[in-house]
């Protein structure tokens, strides 16, 4: 039973499990954006990024201050993708390399600065696949309003996300503000990124930012059926990946990135037999 | 008639020395279909592009209904733009239905009104069907109606007829004109298939960079149409050399080696 238990009995456990919640339901909105937008690799970037910017904050603050590292986390990245923002903004020149470029120097710029001056040393393998045990109550307090805020920002105007997805020229014409919702978007990736790194690490992050998307993307017949198959895609086996790495002693990070990887191979040929069985009865 | 678009003197060049348009001048009037046809990199999408407001005047005059461009010309006009259908993203679960609707936004569409629309274009047994299962022509068809459910008064189109068979392009073009003479719109179709926009269009535009020629369709001919499309290269070898662009004296190129005048 410590499958369950274990999160009721501990304190530590429960509050990383609210915080997987928080997090897989944030990435299965932003998901199938990510994909459609073609900005896979845009993920990736923003999530290694965060060294950087983790590695600015962390010779002001300590691990200790979650709310002061997180501000000061969250207002780098905006700065950071801001200006990535600038450089992508109907650029001619694809935007993957611009994206690239971006990657290795913030990393490799974070790395630098974390050597220099950190106030404390960081162990890297956290920050690749996060550490359930960092996660405090301002974590989860910080997650639920960001939850809002991203909730609030895409369905007010979903049809504009989507008419500017699939045609920007023609929502430019029809009096849609490009410029606006490109920054938009790469500002609440950047601060779902920043929000998720401690929890789940940059690996994981970006395994939540694609998968639930392509599975969402495959499957759905409508865009109602896309957000919702991505939203219980990305919850339900996130917190299958964190109770079976904890009942089985394994990383929690790296088993639910591999669990969401297991979850869309079934899911996706699986889902027209489901479908099919569902329809027969 | 009254003119609802004029180009006066219209120059765009994406870099140094590489003068896309040049002194484009022409007039269109309500009610009209302009073709506008001339060989690759001759500046047609960059010119529909310009008039639709996509890309920002360097040098010229654009007047839409006696007013320049401002911020909500497109709004205050109704013009829509349908553009080149491999640009549109097809990725996302969204049916014939709803983009159609998502053409109207913000406003919302009379259900009568697309059902019509839906009829007209040939789309309703395709209403369901998700917009990345269709064909080429079908999607095509989609954008189209995704325009015109605004019921616009100038419709702008990039290469409708590409990737289409002889019959798509004629039955395409057909539709243009039905719904020119229904709504009365002014509809303005750059193509590259010469016989299709000289049997469909009342107006031609034939553009190749520097060169340029706009009148109906009856005046126009092989030596307009040689005139602009002959000297793609040479003529643009030459005239770079000169400062007001214009060449005078007589020169030689493939089509006329005894060299002849071309202005």
């Amino acid at each position: 039973m410590s499958f369950f238990t274990d999160f009721i009995e501990f304190d530590f456990l429960l509050y990383s499990l609210f915080g997987v919640i928080l997090i897989s339901i944030l990435s299965g909105m932003l998901s199938p954006l990510v994909i459609s937008k073609r900005l896979a690799f845009m993920g990736s970037a923003l999530s290694h990024s965060t060294l950087l910017s983790i590695s600015i904050s962390l010779c002001f603050f300590t691990v200790n201050q979650p709310l002061p590292l997180f501000l000061s986390n969250t207002l780098i990245v905006i700065l950071m993708v801001s200006g990535l923002a600038t450089f992508t903004y109907r650029e001619k020149i694809p935007t993957d390399s611009l994206i690239g470029i971006f990657l290795s120097i913030s990393m490799a710029l974070g790395i630098i600065i974390l050597s220099l001056y950190s106030k404390e040393k960081v162990d890297l393998t956290s920050l690749l696949f996060g550490n359930i045990l960092l996660m405090t109550k301002v974590d989860l307090v910080i997650l639920s309003l960001l939850l809002i805020l991203v909730f609030f920002c895409l369905w007010i105007p979903r049809a504009k996300w989507v008419y500017l997805i699939q045609d920007e020229e023609g929502a430019l014409i029809q009096g849609i503000n490009l410029k606006f919702y490109h920054y938009l978007f790469y500002i609440l990736l950047g601060i779902t990124v920043t929000a998720s790194i401690k929890l789940m690490g940059t690996v994981v992050v970006n395994t939540l930012l694609l998968v639930p998307g392509v599975v969402a993307l495959k499957v759905s017949r409508n865009l109602k059926s896309m957000i919702s198959i991505s939203i219980l895609f990305s919850l339900f086996f996130s917190v299958l990946g964190l109770m079976l790495g904890n009942s089985f002693n394994l990383p929690g990070g790296a088993t639910i990135s591999v669990t969401l990887f297991i979850g869309m191979i079934l899911f996706i040929n699986l889902f027209p037999w489901t479908i099919k069985f569902f329809k027969s009865l | 008639m009254k003119n609802i678009l004029e180009v006066k003197n219209l120059s765009y060049q994406y870099s140094e020395n590489d003068l896309i348009l040049s002194n484009v001048s022409f007039q269109l009037q309500s009610n009209t279909l302009l073709g506008i046809i001339g060989p690759n990199g001759g500046g047609k999408t960059t010119l529909l592009r310009i008039i639709a407001g996509l890309i920002p005047i360097q040098e010229g005059e654009i007047v839409w209904n006696g007013k320049e461009i401002s911020k909500n010309f497109h709004k205050e006009l109704r013009l829509s733009y349908v553009p080149q259908r491999d640009t549109v993203n097809t990725s996302l679960p969204i049916t014939v239905k709803d983009m159609i609707i998502f053409g109207n936004l913000p406003d919302k569409v009379n259900k009568r009104e697309l059902s019509k629309l839906l009829e007209k274009l040939g789309l309703t047994k395709l209403k369901d069907s998700l917009i990345k299962e269709l064909s080429g022509g079908q999607l095509q068809r989609v954008l189209l109606a995704k325009a015109l459910i605004r019921r616009p008064s100038v419709l702008l189109l990039d290469e409708p007829t590409k990737g289409l068979d002889s019959t798509g392009q004629d039955q395409l073009l057909n539709l243009m004109n039905t719904i020119q003479e229904e709504t009365e719109c002014s509809i303005i179709l750059v193509d590259h298939n010469i016989n299709q926009v000289i049997k469909h269009c009342d107006e031609i535009l034939c553009l190749n960079r520097k060169h340029h020629w706009h009148d109906k369709k009856e005046l126009f001919n092989t030596d307009i149409m040689n005139s602009v499309y002959h000297c793609e290269f040479e003529h643009s070898l030459i005239h770079e050399n000169q400062k007001d662009g214009k060449v005078t004296e007589h020169h030689q190129c493939s089509v006329h080696p005894e060299g002849h005048e071309h202005d």
